[in-house]
This record gives structure tokens, C-alpha cells and sequence, in this order.
């Protein structure tokens, strides 16, 4: 589940989920929705990804940069996360995702701002109850 | 004078539009801010960012004042707004000082055109502005995608990179800031990602609240001034705002992480992580700034072609020659940037990490940075306000140097959300409204027309006018918009 958050000069989420790999699956639907709305987008072709980082919360910054930085860069729609994995090792939380999408369509993808960031401002995972929560800021 | 109470703390009021914060809570030197009484007021009970400034008083090296301008607002780390120079032996760089816009600025050109001249044909020059100048996420950039070796070409040459290519003339760099290039930067600390995310982004505008806008020159403040500039009433010129683009972003993101780590590995204490800092001298902060340094070259490559464009858009649509048009840049100037400059401290100069995050450069008549053509009134410096008012420019003064390191204002700020501007504007002809404003929009979305309504900004007016008071910067003239292109 996720909600948008308002901020005066940026935008943000506010995301709980009951696992974290929802968590972060919420947290790509959540970037989606800010970022291209309702427009369409098809499963055309899929792209596999793997992320590691120190810390969950970097990761998860991590993880919404890169789905930016393929829209932004790379011309490529997400359509939805097929498959993601969680998994602490050797020190490091590592990140495996399976993503489907297709080529950017001016004409039919709408997008409706850049993300320039992903901040970590009030950003912090936490576990409460069996659920974690977050808020993600972007810098826009 | 009065007093105004921040969270206990009192805040002294030492002339009409200038606010002392004395150190307390870790605090290594004062808060200096400027604002009128009633700016004042809104600044302590909207948001977090004297807080900020407060935090950026505690930054290892800081130098006198952590200071802030009229249109502050909060920000990552730093506020939008603070200026703050850190000693070079011994003070700290910081990212968030800078912010993910690396070098975002603004730049100017006049033309030989007046408003009456070119009115009957204004829609038509609008798009073809908007038909040449890419605009909004995923435009491709102006020039072919360029190779990786060709954008470390820019990320060393800056704007001469561009003037090379066709997209300006050589006397356009001695107008820009730094001549349109920091030879600090260093390329090879720019992460293949970043290089990436540049390659198609040469030329482009991006979007949110960078702008093209074709404006008039509506009043003239100071004659002598306006006349060094090239700059006389009823004249259409060009402002260009936006920055280094993705490339940027992804340099400060990079950099966020290794300084975070500096941060622990030189054991320094900040109030807020997001101040991520390390000794100018170290590993890490000579790294980040020269690829700061690069990427403020790439924003200012980035502008020299955008300006080459419109000069391009102006001859076709309006079928005249470049002589008749006589397209010049009047100046180009950064507003988020840290650089190493000298400044006189205690009656001695001193080399200092100059920080401005949302803050303009301003120096004095006379200064050896400050062009040479403009050296008997000063730097220009350019102050956008928001799409339906106006815009200023002005010039930097002595007083400058003295008490803000030699900086000023940058611009209007947000009042309002881009939510709430976009539930304000929702059911209303906002682009009709605009055009009763005398004003032409062309935007790739009807969502950011929304968010970039007048309304939503603070009257940019009022803070050129505290920096006037101050005597910080001088205006010289005020531009109103008559055409506006955006992402």
C-alpha cells in the first residue's frame, strides 16, 4: 500500500507492506503512478536486475534510481515488477528482480515529471506489528 | 530593533532587512539571514529551514556567518537560500550544499529586437522555440547522442565545448561565470552512470521549474547600469534556467554515499546526515569537487547550446539575418555550485569554500572575476521569478564581498505545493489565463503549467528588493515574461 505525499517543493510516498520485498515492490508501483500516471504500458520484454547495498534504506534508493534511470536514460517503461528477492549476505543486503516493460512511446507514455533524486530524507524502513513502513522523498 | 523567538532561540533583528542568530547548540559561528519583518514571520513558521541554517553554523571550518537569503526555504541538508564559506585548510565540502542540480543557473540574451516589433509574430516565434528546444523527460537531446569520450570533452571544456561546435561565439565565455568552465573538474571522478545519463542530455531543458522564456525589458532601474549590460526598455531578451541534468544528479548521488562514509571515517559530528561532508583536503572531497566541477561544465555546455538553438529559432521564425537579430549574451550565472575563491576575512585573505545552494554570485565593480566589460558596474546577476510576473537583474556591490561572501538571491521560491497549485488549477483554462496575462505558454504537460502557476511562487519582487535595502545586490532592471516554453 502506498500513498502520495505532498511537499512543498517535492513529492513523496508513503509506503507499508507486509513483507519488505512488498515494500519495495509497493514502492516501484508507488514511483509509477508519480511518475507516468495512468498511462498504459504493455509487457514487451523483460530485464533482470541485481542491487547490493550496506543498508536496506540505501537500497531502496537504490532500487527507485535505477527504475528511474532506466525510464530517464534508457528509454524503457516499467510495466510491473515480475519477481523480487531479498537476501542478506556477506554483509550486504542484495536486491535480484525480474522486470517487465517495453520501449518509451512518446504517444502513448505520458510522464508527468523527472525524478531528479531519490533523497534519503526522512527515509527509514521500520518493522512495527509484522508491518514495515517507509516514506520516500524525491527530489523533483 | 526587535527580537524574534525560533524554538527558544532569539532572533536579533539588526537593520530593516537583516536577522542575527546568535550561536548556541553546537553552532560555530552565527546565523545571518535577510528578510523583511513579515518575510521574517512566515520563514520561522513555515518550515524547518532556520533550523538548517542553524545546522550549517556547526560545519568544521565555516567562516563567519551561516548565512541565508530572502527566498530560503528548506532543502536537503543545506536550505534553498544558504551561502556558506568553509576554510580550505581545514573546513569541510559538503553535497548538500550544492544540491542534486549541480551549477543550475540562468543566463540571459539581448537582442537588436523590440516588443513592438516582434508582437504580431510572437506566436509563431514561441513555436518554433518550442519545436527546437527539447523540453520534458525523455526528449532527446538537440545534438546526436554523444559518445562517452565526447561527454568527458565537455566535462572538461564547459561551454567553450559547445562554442567549438557552432552553439555560441568566444566572447560569450568571458560573459559567463567562470568563462563557462571550472578547470578543477576532473572528469575521471564522474561515475559511468552519470556519463550515461548525460550522453542524450546535451541541449535539453528538462523540466519542473526550468523555463526558456522570451521576456521585455518593462522598467529600468539604473540607466548607466542597463546601458553596460546592452540592456534598454521595451527590448526582448531571452532567459534560459535549468542546470546539469541527469548527469548531475547522478554525481551528487554518488558523491552522497562516498561522503557519508567520509563523514564517519574523519569521526565528524553533524546534526542532519544529509550535511554528508568531508575535509576539502581529503581523498573524498577532492574527488567530489572535481566532479562538482565537471558537472557545473556540463550545465554550462548545456545552456551555450540551448542559447544557440533559440538564436537559430529566432532567425528562421522570424526570416532575419543574425546582424539584424544581434543575439549577445548579457550573462550566465550559477546559483548551485561551491567553489574555491578568496575572500577577506578578519582583515586578511583567505582562500574559502564559497557554498551557494540556491544563492548567486554577486561581485563587485572592479573585482578581476567580474567581467571586464562590466567592470565599472559590477557582475550582472539574474534573478527569475515565476512564468506570469517578473524577473530582475541586478548587479553585485562591495557591501557583497564584505558580509555574504559575495552573494545575493537566486529567485523566487515555491509558496505553494506543486499538489495544491495542481488542485487550484484543475477544471481552469490555465494556458487562456496566462495568455490574458499577455503571456504565451507552450508545455509538453497541462500538469506542470498547473504546478508552475504564478500563485504558486512568492513575489520574487519582494526579495530582490531586501538584497536592493541591504545593498547586497543593486537592481538594474525588471523583465516581463511574453513567452514561456517548458518541460
Amino acid at each position: 500500500m502506498y500513498r502520495i505525499l505532498s511537499h512543498t517543493a517535492d513529492i513523496g510516498l508513503e509506503i507499508a507492506a507486509d513483507s519488505l520485498e512488498e515494500l519495495f515492490r509497493e514502492a516501484a508501483r508507488g514511483w509509477k503512478h508519480l511518475v507516468l500516471e495512468h498511462s498504459p504500458t504493455r509487457s514487451q520484454e523483460e530485464q533482470s536486475l541485481r542491487l547490493a547495498s550496506r543498508d536496506l534504506d540505501d537500497l531502496l534508493v537504490r532500487w527507485l534510481g535505477e527504475l528511474n534511470f532506466w525510464l530517464c536514460t534508457r528509454f524503457w517503461v516499467l510495466h510491473q515488477v515480475e519477481a523480487l528477492h531479498l537476501s542478506p549476505r556477506g554483509g550486504q543486503w542484495h536486491l535480484r528482480a525480474r522486470l517487465s516493460g517495453e520501449a518509451f512511446d512518446p504517444a502513448r507514455h505520458n510522464i508527468h515529471f523527472e525524478i531528479k533524486a531519490v533523497t534519503y530524507h526522512q527515509l527509514h524502513i521500520e518493522q512495527e506489528n509484522g508491518t514495515f513502513r517507509t516514506r520516500v522523498i524525491f527530489d523533483i | 530593533m526587535t527580537t524574534l523567538t525560533y524554538r527558544e532561540v532569539k532572533i536579533e533583528q539588526i537593520d530593516e532587512v537583516t536577522w542575527v542568530i546568535p550561536p548556541v547548540r553546537g553552532m560555530r559561528v552565527p546565523g545571518k539571514i535577510y528578510a523583511s519583518r513579515k518575510m521574517m514571520e512566515s520563514i520561522i513558521k513555515e518550515d524547518e529551514s532556520i533550523q538548517q541554517v542553524m545546522n550549517v553554523a556547526t560545519l568544521p571550518g565555516i567562516q563567519k556567518y551561516s548565512i541565508a537569503m530572502p527566498d530560503i526555504h528548506w532543502g536537503y541538508g543545506f536550505p534553498i537560500g544558504g551561502v556558506a564559506a568553509t576554510d580550505v585548510e581545514d573546513g569541510v565540502i559538503s553535497p548538500g550544499g550544492v544540491g542534486y542540480d549541480i551549477n543550475c543557473g540562468v543566463r540571459l540574451a539581448r537582442t537588436n529586437l523590440t516588443y513592438e516589433s516582434v508582437q504580431s509574430r510572437l506566436e509563431k516565434l514561441i513555436q518554433t522555440l518550442f519545436q527546437n528546444v527539447p523540453t520534458g523527460v525523455g526528449a532527446h537531446g538537440a545534438l546526436r547522442k554523444l559518445s562517452r569520450q565526447e561527454i568527458k570533452r565537455v566535462l572538461r571544456d564547459g561551454a567553450a565545448w559547445a562554442v567549438e561546435y557552432g552553439y555560441g561565439r568566444p566572447e560569450d565565455l568571458e560573459r559567463t561565470e567562470e568563462q563557462g568552465r571550472l578547470q578543477s573538474a576532473d572528469p575521471d571522478a564522474v561515475s559511468q552512470r552519470a556519463i550515461e545519463r548525460g550522453q542524450d542530455q546535451v541541449g535539453t531543458l528538462g523540466s519542473g521549474n526550468h523555463f526558456l522564456e522570451v521576456q521585455v525589458v518593462q522598467e529600468v532601474y539604473d540607466q548607466a547600469a542597463a546601458q553596460a549590460l546592452g540592456l534598454f526598455q521595451g527590448q526582448i531578451v531571452v532567459m534560459i534556467h535549468c542546470g546539469s541534468r541527469g548527469l548531475g544528479h547522478q554525481v551528487c548521488e554518488d558523491y552522497l554515499r562516498v561522503l557519508a562514509d567520509a563523514t564517519r571515517t574523519y569521526g565528524i559530528v553533524l546534526p542532519d546526515k544529509q550535511l554528508a561532508c568531508a575535509p576539502i583536503q581529503s581523498r573524498e572531497g577532492r574527488r567530489y569537487l572535481g566532479a562538482m566541477a565537471a558537472a557545473a561544465n556540463f550545465a554550462w555546455a548545456n545552456r551555450q547550446v540551448i542559447m544557440g538553438l533559440a538564436r537559430k529559432s529566432f532567425m528562421d521564425a522570424l526570416g532575419i539575418s543574425e546582424k539584424e537579430l544581434g543575439f549577445r549574451l548579457v550573462y550566465d550565472v550559477c546559483h548551485n555550485i561551491a567553489k574555491v575563491e578568496e575572500h577577506r576575512i578578519d582583515g586578511t585573505v583567505k582562500k574559502v569554500c564559497v557554498h551557494r545552494k540556491g544563492a548567486t554570485r554577486a561581485f563587485p565593480p572592479g573585482h578581476p572575476l567580474t567581467p571586464a566589460v562590466y567592470r565599472a558596474v559590477g557582475q550582472p546577476v539574474l534573478v527569475p521569478g515565476d512564468m506570469g510576473r517578473y524577473s530582475f537583474v541586478a548587479v553585485g556591490t562591495e557591501r557583497a564581498m564584505e558580509e555574504t561572501f559575495g552573494s545575493t538571491c537566486h529567485g523566487a521560491g515555491r509558496v505553494k505545493s506543486r499538489h495544491q497549485a495542481l488542485k487550484e488549477g484543475k477544471g481552469k483554462d490555465l494556458i487562456g489565463e496566462m495568455r490574458k496575462q499577455g503571456v504565451i505558454v507552450q508545455a509538453r504537460g497541462r500538469r506542470t503549467v498547473a504546478e508552475e502557476m504564478p500563485y504558486a511562487y512568492k513575489d520574487v519582487s519582494e526579495v530582490v528588493d531586501v538584497m536592493h535595502k541591504a545593498g547586497i545586490s543593486k537592481k538594474v532592471v525588471r523583465l516581463k515574461p511574453v513567452g514561456v516554453i517548458k518541460g
